[in-house]
């Protein structure tokens, strides 16, 4: 079983809801927790996990022989990205701005091109009882966030119970790369004008997808039903609430999990995954 | 003009509040330039009147012509991005995992794929309520974002600033440290990051400095939530120290951004003087940085 932890706006608790839920799932069953928000990904700091092995991601580039080029400039033509550049001399390429396409290599008449690599990122494994998480993390300087998603997700750990995704913000390139393929995704929101806005961008992305989704309210104030309303008019599933405490934002700041730091937390945890797991069942029938 | 670019790594730290609130402060003396393109949200603040809207197309998408297709499979074998697959026996394509990169395009022997561009989103040309300048723009459901929008809509407030004389450009920068991020700081005169007092925040930060100092651009700090724990924001002083970024203020974890919010008004819009005060002194020094 696949589930995606998305919410558009940035600091809504994506991660607190996938660490959370990956913690007290691993007491039932064995869980793949995947780091996705690749840029900045933060879900090893909430779960202890003992490391396992570090892959590096590497990404083609083309290396043109100048010997053998004469310059035509069809790689230059080509290319959509502006990555290679021919000059009348010789060739430049541009690494950043490569999508390792294999254009070039493909179109050259002479053969000139050849697969170089490039390194976008590194692919980190690590574990605990029960929990295996797996983190994307992109290199500093380096653009092809979606690429290291897709390769990150496709490190499969065989056989394992459910997957979660913790997911990038935004609703647009990687957050789809991320989700397009999951059973259900879960979007967290705050009830701020913000976090409606956002929430409602990335819910019509996945509902364009065609996926099944549903909300969880973090920061919830007591009076403030800016969320709810738009789920209830949107015919929109509400997975469950975290309140606006300052205990819970002082035991996030410290990195600890909430569902064991804070009394209580944990039971509002287990009944959110009770419900996923059965609305995703009911989707699967 | 001076450009000051605000980033955070890391989302929900208040850097749009904060943004927000300088740029009332700066009223006609600035334009503000949202280059959240992804998730753009000054414009619920500043209520603008849209003059202009204009349609941004960047990228292309591949189309089969069933008419022309011959069934060899050279697109499929040939996509590096698992675009093209068979399904009843037909080649599709399937857009959300194109990358325009035109590849099938080229190697079809039978000339079926053609290119067509993508309309990747809007930008808006509008005056704030505030009396700003305010350029904004809203990406397209499911575009990429290259940051091509986010240099658009750069370069347009920079455009409006030199042709009315006007002496500052703030922008509202996107999350992260990829590509959107980059475009949204190349050429500014200066950067404000602003970061909060979690292991996350601190985490964040470290990637956002290292990105910034590959492009060797020049940063200054606020500490926003430093209260909610002494210890890593202490550490933040620390690392930013050793980074020689100045931490120009640390604001409190204060329920007013949130009931602002709530009201659609900036923080300085409040009768909070004790956060209006935190801004307006942030708004002093930087406009007395070089």
């Amino acid at each position: 079983m696949k589930i995606a932890i998305a919410s558009g706006k940035g600091g809504t608790g994506k991660t607190l809801v996938a660490t959370n839920l990956a913690h007290i799932a691993a007491k039932k069953m064995t869980v793949n927790l995947y780091d996705l928000d690749v840029e900045e990904p933060n879900s090893h700091l909430f779960i202890n996990t003992t490391p396992i092995s570090n892959e590096d991601v590497k990404m083609m580039i083309p290396v043109v022989d100048n010997e053998v080029c004469n310059n035509c400039g069809i790689c230059s033509k080509v290319c959509e990205y502006h990555a290679i550049i021919s000059l009348a001399e010789n060739v430049l390429v541009f690494p950043e701005l490569c999508h390792s396409c294999y254009g070039c290599l493909e179109m050259c008449p002479e053969g000139a091109i050849s697969e170089g690599f490039k390194s976008i990122g590194q692919i980190i494994y690590s574990e605990s009882e029960n929990t295996n998480l797996i983190t994307g993390k992109l290199k500093v300087s380096e653009s092809a966030t979606a690429a290291l998603i897709h390769k990150t997700k496709k490190k499969l750990i065989a056989p394992i119970d459910l997957n979660i995704y913790d997911s990038p913000p935004g609703s647009s390139c990687p957050v789809i790369e991320a989700v397009k393929d999951m059973d259900y995704i879960i979007l967290v929101s705050e009830p701020t004008p913000f976090g409606l806005h956002d929430l409602n961008l990335v819910a019509q992305t996945v509902k364009q997808l065609d996926l099944s989704f549903g909300v969880i309210v973090n920061k919830a104030v007591e009076g403030n039903s800016l969320i709810e309303d738009y789920c209830a008019q949107n015919n929109i599933e509400i997975i469950g609430k975290i309140d606006q405490r300052i205990d819970i934002a002082q035991s996030y700041a410290k990195s600890e999990l909430i569902s064991e730091s804070i009394k209580g937390m944990d039971k509002i945890f287990y009944n959110m995954l009770d419900r996923i797991l059965n609305t995703v069942s009911e989707v699967q029938v | 003009m001076k450009e000051i670019v605000v980033i955070s790594g890391k989302g929900g730290t208040g850097k749009t509040s904060i943004t927000a609130a300088i740029g009332v402060l700066a009223g006609d003396q600035a334009v503000v330039a949202d280059c959240d393109v992804d998730a753009a949200n000054l414009h619920l603040l500043y209520n603008p009147d849209s003059q202009q809207d204009n349609e941004f197309w960047s990228g292309k998408t591949a189309v089969v012509d069933y008419d022309k297709c011959i069934d060899c499979g050279i697109c499929e074998e040939k996509c590096r991005f698992d675009a093209i697959s068979q399904i009843n026996a037909k080649y599709v394509i399937d857009e959300v995992s194109c990358e325009g990169c035109s590849v099938c395009h080229y190697l079809c022997p039978a000339e079926a794929i053609s290119m067509i561009e993508n309309k990747a989103g809007n930008w808006f040309k509008s005056k704030s309520q505030f009396g700003n300048w305010f350029v904004h723009a809203k990406l397209g459901i499911g575009q990429e974002n290259s940051g091509k929008l986010v240099s658009k809509v750069k370069e347009e407030a920079k455009r409006i600033a030199e042709n009315e004389n006007l002496s500052y450009v703030i922008v509202d920068g996107p999350p992260g440290v990829g590509c959107p991020v980059i475009s949204s700081f190349s050429g500014a005169s200066s950067i404000l990051i602003v970061t909060e007092a979690t292991q996350s925040g601190l985490h964040d930060l470290k990637r956002l400095v290292e990105l910034v100092e590959y492009f060797k651009a020049k940063s200054t700090c606020i500490i926003n939530k430093f209260d909610l724990n002494l210890q890593v924001s202490n550490e933040i002083e620390e690392f930013c120290n050793d980074h020689k970024i100045e931490v120009i203020n640390k604001i409190p974890y204060h329920s007013v951004f949130f009931d602002a919010l709530q009201d659609g008004k900036t923080v300085v819009e409040t009768q909070e003087l004790s956060i209006k005060n935190k801004i307006e002194e942030i708004w002093n020094h930087l406009k007395e940085m070089e």
